[in-house]
């Protein structure tokens, strides 16, 4: 286990430095440079203080490395347009994103694991069959369209939900618990039943996949009950698939849900995002990337070691 | 105040950049020079030295209750006067922070912070006196050390204020005399002065920015002398609470929420639903509305919005060709899209300008296909083998810009399908907001934008038909087209050299005549801009000329909640 | 996360080619045999569609054919939108674009993924170990954020929107067709092929064979993403630019006359969630007809 996690933690730095050179590629290699910023996005101070931290000048290496070091010392450079730090302004919108995409994400989990299950024991029934469709539908349902039509119902034709913001203005503070968490329902609700669709699939095949392994053969074979096998065997796969739907949703968990943010004018790193990437914010853009990034891949690091334990195959392969 | 451009800024916004209406302005500085008569008109010819309009009216409104006004909350991160670079925070701002003149709810230059001052003859010298038993939001007092300390600030080689390259061009020193008299010397006279020290050179608190000019936690959470100050910020709203030690007019609402719904259509959600006081609405829900009973409100209609043509654009040189675009443009359709309540437009001055606007011209066939087809025939404009007219080996293609907001691309998408019938193919090309500027100074075929008219339609009419080698981006002209004409250049002259209003007029009707026909521009509407409010909220008349001009939050102080 | 998530999750390899006994397979899931019919109806749709829509009825995409917002009637089956335009003519020459989309991002995935995938996979070792962090890395970045970042800065257009998916949509697949050829390096088959002196390409282009049934399953869904990813970045004003309709622009236009036509923004997303649903479920039932484990 040791050397796994050694050998795994070493295997980050590289990732690091991809992450850099990809997110400094993503504004520097683009057409266009800073010249498309005008008068109304940028005046001409930005542009000298946007030419002096990108060092336009000079040659590109150059531009990378003191970059880089700018942001080792955690200098993510300041917002072209209002002119706080980056740092302050993603910092101030992780709570809600991580509340939004949390929520969403516990949901995805407490539903997709039973309804994987049962998929999965109850192979090729109708309950199978049910589910099956249930989380096809949710898979192709475009979010954003799933949230305007729950705008319409919630907000319109039975107004019992509110539908924008996460809360009330001029609420008292002492209804604040309730009021967020009646603002959070709409989001999450179509966040997380996106994602329960996937993970139920996920589940399921993995739980199928298990069923076969031999080891459960044997277990069935010696006679033992079939809930005690399901549960003391399966479920530990099932697991698995619960750690690896989460290292898969971490760029969301960090990086916010850009599209449900901005139909439900929720306030978190989403719609920071957009808001910086229409307004060509170059700063808060790169900032962002690197900010998800390196929490992703710090995020997957421990999904792997929650995996190392929880799969013992694991370490020889990795 | 003359020409602003409107095109930069997404109309379901319903807001006018104030840098844009100040380029405006510096541009009316240039063509005001030596040229004494508009003294009549522009805000900044207002007569000096009166006591204010304001100040006697203390009292007579008792602030109560509550507005939550749609918005971008985002917008608004910093409200620092020096950093506001979007309309909407700068609409907040004034209302925070205040300048030694301000601009009256219909847009006049009238004192703020000064209480009076006086011009010298020469025009370099300006002598404020400062309204005395003014208190900061944090009850210390203003006075003159503040003035001196912000001006000399935003000034400064390390500023970022919006005002530094005109204080560095013409402000040759800011003094202050004693507490209450601030004296400003410029190197050479700059007519718009006294605008800019309403809209960008809010006064500063020197007590609290001392050691740190760009303070952050200022910029959060700004304290001023202004009607307003900040009581509350959240991501999602910032609540404004009226200062009841307010020198002035005290504003009609004691608490004002902006809060988040960046959408059209949840802002109107948040109507029905009560969430919102007022907010912006997609024109075509209009008869909606007005049906459910919620009040609709208008601002005057004193802009024009349409298509710019380049005049030097190799398939639009013949004006037989822009006729023809203009005949053919199903104009009327973009107007129930986009202006539901405004005026379909044709001549360039707007409906609002009674005295000033062209009746005459209202006759424009609207999608008259047969008419710009014989246009063009008749000018020998021939239908190739593809479809496209052609004559000379020139054929009828050309780009067609848009920017970022809808509106504009509609408009583009509406002038595209009803020119392609006629034989005249377009290019739609989608740059963002940001490149406007850039796209309208070089080549650029057409491109739809709003001009706003704020106050005297000839300087508006100088800016934007004289005869000019300049570009768009050098901030003195509006000229986009390169349109080139003596007649209207001597038309220009006589007019601004006249105080006749009657003579102005005609001037200013025979310029939109010729215009007409030249069709360097396409009008289409005249919009008047429109907010829709919970029932019972009521805007001050007085009000509505801000409304057209800057929008959704500016003038709060003339809103009433119900 | 590593590779071996990905090589335990779906390994489909088919090892015999008894085409028929799958078709048959396939043919048996009313799924997926309901999902092919109706992509077959909507590209057939999209081809044809909007011309003979054009010629028998005078319905064309771009025209002002109608009134702003008019209610459906005999002329307009499903009224027309905000500039009065057919909304049935656009739709359907929308799903040509957004198929297209869908297709070419698919297309492109497949050959990144397969070019990222074969050569880690094959040659394994410190090649397999640099490719596969890259690929691990871009896993790790806000794709979606990255797709609007890009977007925006390359401007919006069809092709690019096609480039920009699908460089940030490969990595799954390649991580796929890496864990097959780890596997299958080490088969008879291969160890055979070098016995008898075959080169390195000869024996790439005999585990390709062997791996095309788990692309196919990839691509299929690579399609499904493809469509989604358009409507969302289109959605967002960042994909398809007037005056072309993709369904994703024509929800977001829609999506500001809610209150005046709920139906406009009912059409389009109705639409995508059936194309998807379509690709999925065909999707499986290739997945379904080519794994091996479920014949046991």
């Amino acid at each position: 286990m040791n050397r796994f996690l050694v050998r795994r933690v070493i295997q980050i730095v590289p990732q690091l430095a991809i992450l850099l050179v990809l997110s400094f590629a993503l504004v520097h290699l683009t057409p266009g440079e800073t010249g498309v910023l005008d008068l109304e996005s940028a005046d001409a101070q930005n542009i000298a203080a946007l030419r002096e931290m990108l060092g336009l000048d000079r040659p590109l290496h150059e531009q990378f490395a003191d970059w880089a070091v700018r942001l080792v010392r955690l200098d993510f450079g300041v917002s072209f347009i209002d002119g706080q730090p980056v740092m302050d302004k993603i910092l101030e919108r992780l709570p809600p994103t991580l509340l939004l995409t949390g929520t969403a994400l516990a949901l995805s989990i407490m539903l997709a694991i039973p309804l994987g299950l049962i998929s999965a024991l109850r192979r090729n029934t109708p309950i199978d069959y049910g589910l099956t469709l249930f989380a096809f539908i949710g898979i192709s349902v475009p979010a954003f369209w799933a949230a305007i039509l729950a705008i319409i119902t919630f907000g319109v034709l039975i107004p019992v939900l509110p539908i924008q913001g996460m809360r009330t203005v001029g609420a008292p503070v002492a209804s604040d618990v309730l009021d967020v968490a009646k603002h959070l329902i709409l989001p999450a609700g179509i966040l997380g039943l996106e994602g329960t669709a996937a993970l139920t699939r996920y589940v399921r095949s993995s739980m199928i996949e298990s069923l076969v392994e031999d080891y459960i053969r044997t277990a069935r074979s010696k006679g033992l009950r079939e809930r005690v096998i399901v549960v003391r065997h399966a479920m530990k796969n099932a697991l698995l698939p619960a750690v690896t739907i989460l290292g898969l949703r971490l760029p969301m968990l960090v990086g916010g849900a850009v599209l449900i943010e901005a139909v439900f004018a929720w306030p978190g790193i989403g719609r920071l995002g957009l808001e910086a990437v229409l307004r060509r914010d170059y700063p808060v853009v790169m900032g962002l990337v690197v900010f998800t990034g390196v929490l992703t891949i710090l995020g997957n690091l421990l999904a792997d070691v929650a995996y190392g334990f929880l799969d013992p195959r694991i370490k020889q392969e990795a | 105040m003359g020409v602003t451009q409107v095109g930069k800024e997404v109309r379901r916004s319903h807001t006018i950049s104030r840098r844009t209406v100040l380029r405006g302005t510096l541009a009316i500085g240039a063509a005001a020079l030596g040229s004494s008569v508009l003294q009549a008109c522009g805000p900044s010819t207002a007569p000096s030295g009166v006591a204010s309009p304001a100040g006697s009216a203390k009292g007579a409104r008792t602030p109560s209750g509550q507005l939550v006004f749609a918005s971008r909350v985002s917008e608004l991160e910093t409200l620092h006067p020096f950093q506001t670079r979007l309309a909407r925070a700068q609409a907040v701002s004034y209302h925070i922070n205040e300048g030694l003149t301000k601009l009256s709810p219909d847009l006049r230059i009238v004192p703020g912070l000064a209480e009076s001052w006086k011009v010298s003859d020469d025009k370099l010298t300006y002598t404020f006196t400062l309204r005395k038993n003014v208190k900061w939001h944090d009850g210390q007092p203003f006075g003159a050390k503040d003035v001196q300390f912000t001006l000399d600030a935003a000034g400064n080689a390390a500023s970022v204020s919006p005002a530094k390259a005109a204080l560095q061009t013409y402000v040759a020193k800011v003094e202050a005399q004693g507490d209450s008299t601030v004296v400003i010397t410029l190197t050479k006279p700059y007519s718009p002065l006294l605008t800019a020290l309403a809209d960008q050179l809010l006064i500063l608190p020197e007590h609290i920015l001392r050691a740190n000019i760009l303070d952050p936690s200022f910029a959060k959470s700004p304290v001023g002398t202004g009607p307003y100050k900040i009581k509350d910020r959240q991501l999602s709203a910032l609540t404004l609470e009226h200062n009841a030690d307010y020198w002035g007019d005290k504003p009609y609402t004691s608490r004002i929420i902006l809060k988040d719904a960046p959408e059209a259509a949840a802002q109107q959600a948040g109507i029905l639903a009560g969430e919102i006081d007022v907010a912006a609405f997609v024109p075509l829900s209009m008869p909606q509305l007005q049906a459910q009973g919620y009040p609709i409100f208008r601002g005057v209609a004193n802009s024009v919005h349409g298509i710019n043509l380049d005049l030097q654009s190799p398939a639009l040189q013949d004006p037989k060709v822009r006729q023809a675009l203009r005949a053919g443009l199903d104009r009327a359709r973009i107007k129930q899209l986009h202006y539901t309540d405004g005026f379909l437009a044709h001549a360039v001055v707007p409906s609002g300008f009674e005295a000033y606007h062209a009746k005459e011209l209202a006759a424009v066939p609207n999608a008259d296909a047969a008419a710009a087809n014989k246009l063009l025939d008749d000018a020998g404009w021939a239908r190739g083998a593809d479809g496209v007219r052609a004559k000379g080996g020139q054929q009828l293609r050309f780009k067609h810009y848009a920017w970022t907001a809808k509106q504009w691309q509609d408009i583009a998408t509406i002038a595209q399908a009803s020119w392609k019938p006629l034989g005249i193919e377009v290019e739609i090309v989608v740059t963002e907001n940001a490149r406007i500027t850039d796209t309208v100074s070089g080549r650029f075929d057409a491109a739809p934008i709003g001009w706003g008219l704020t106050s005297d339609p000839i300087v508006g009419l100088d800016l934007l038909f004289r005869s000019s080698d300049k570009t768009f981006k050098d901030g003195t002209t509006r000229n986009v087209f390169r349109y080139k004409n003596t007649r209207v250049d001597s038309l220009l002259d006589e007019a601004l050299a006249s105080a006749d209003q009657a003579k102005r007029a005609e001037n200013a009707k025979q310029i939109q005549k010729i215009v007409y026909d030249d069709v360097p521009f396409i009008p289409i509407a005249y919009p008047s801009y429109e907010l829709v409010g919970r029932k019972g909220v009521t805007l001050d008349e007085t009000g509505k000329g801000a409304l057209s001009s800057f929008g959704v939050g500016f003038f709060m102080t003339e809103w009433r909640a119900p | 996360m590593t590779a071996t998530t990905a090589a335990r999750i779906g390994s489909a390899v088919p090892r015999t080619s008894d085409l028929r006994r799958r078709w048959e397979r396939f043919l048996s899931n009313r799924l997926s045999v309901a999902g092919l019919g109706f992509l077959v109806l909507l590209v057939a749709t999209a081809l044809v569609g909007p011309g003979l829509l054009e010629r028998a009825f005078g319905l064309e995409p771009y025209g002002l054919t109608c009134d702003i917002l008019e209610p459906p009637g005999p002329r307009h089956p499903l009224g027309c939108d905000e500039l009065g335009r057919d909304v049935l003519a656009r739709l359907l020459i929308g799903g040509r674009i957004s198929l297209f989309v869908g297709i070419l991002v698919a297309f492109l995935v497949t050959v990144l993924g397969l070019v990222f995938g074969a050569i880690a996979g094959f040659f394994g070792g410190s090649v397999d170990n640099l490719l596969m962090r890259f690929t691990d890395t871009m896993l790790a970045m806000p794709t979606f954020f990255i797709v609007l970042a890009a977007a925006a800065l390359l401007g919006p257009s069809l092709l690019n929107t096609v480039i920009i998916i699908g460089a940030t949509h490969w990595m799954g697949t390649a991580r796929l067709i890496r864990s097959e050829f780890l596997s299958l390096r080490e088969r008879e088959f291969v160890t055979a092929a070098r016995a008898s002196g075959a080169g390195n390409l000869r024996i790439i282009g005999h585990i390709l064979r062997n791996v095309t049934a788990t692309l196919t399953v990839a691509a299929t869904l690579a399609v499904a993403s493809g469509v989604l990813t358009e409507s969302a970045l289109s959605f967002l004003g960042l994909g398809t630019q007037p005056p072309d309709a993709s369904w994703g622009y024509m929800l977001s236009s829609a999506q500001n006359y809610i209150w005046v036509n709920p139906l406009l923004g009912v059409y389009p997303g109705l639409l995508v969630m059936l194309t998807v649903l379509a690709v999925n479920f065909v999707g499986e039932g290739i997945r379904d007809a080519l794994d091996p484990r479920l014949t046991r």
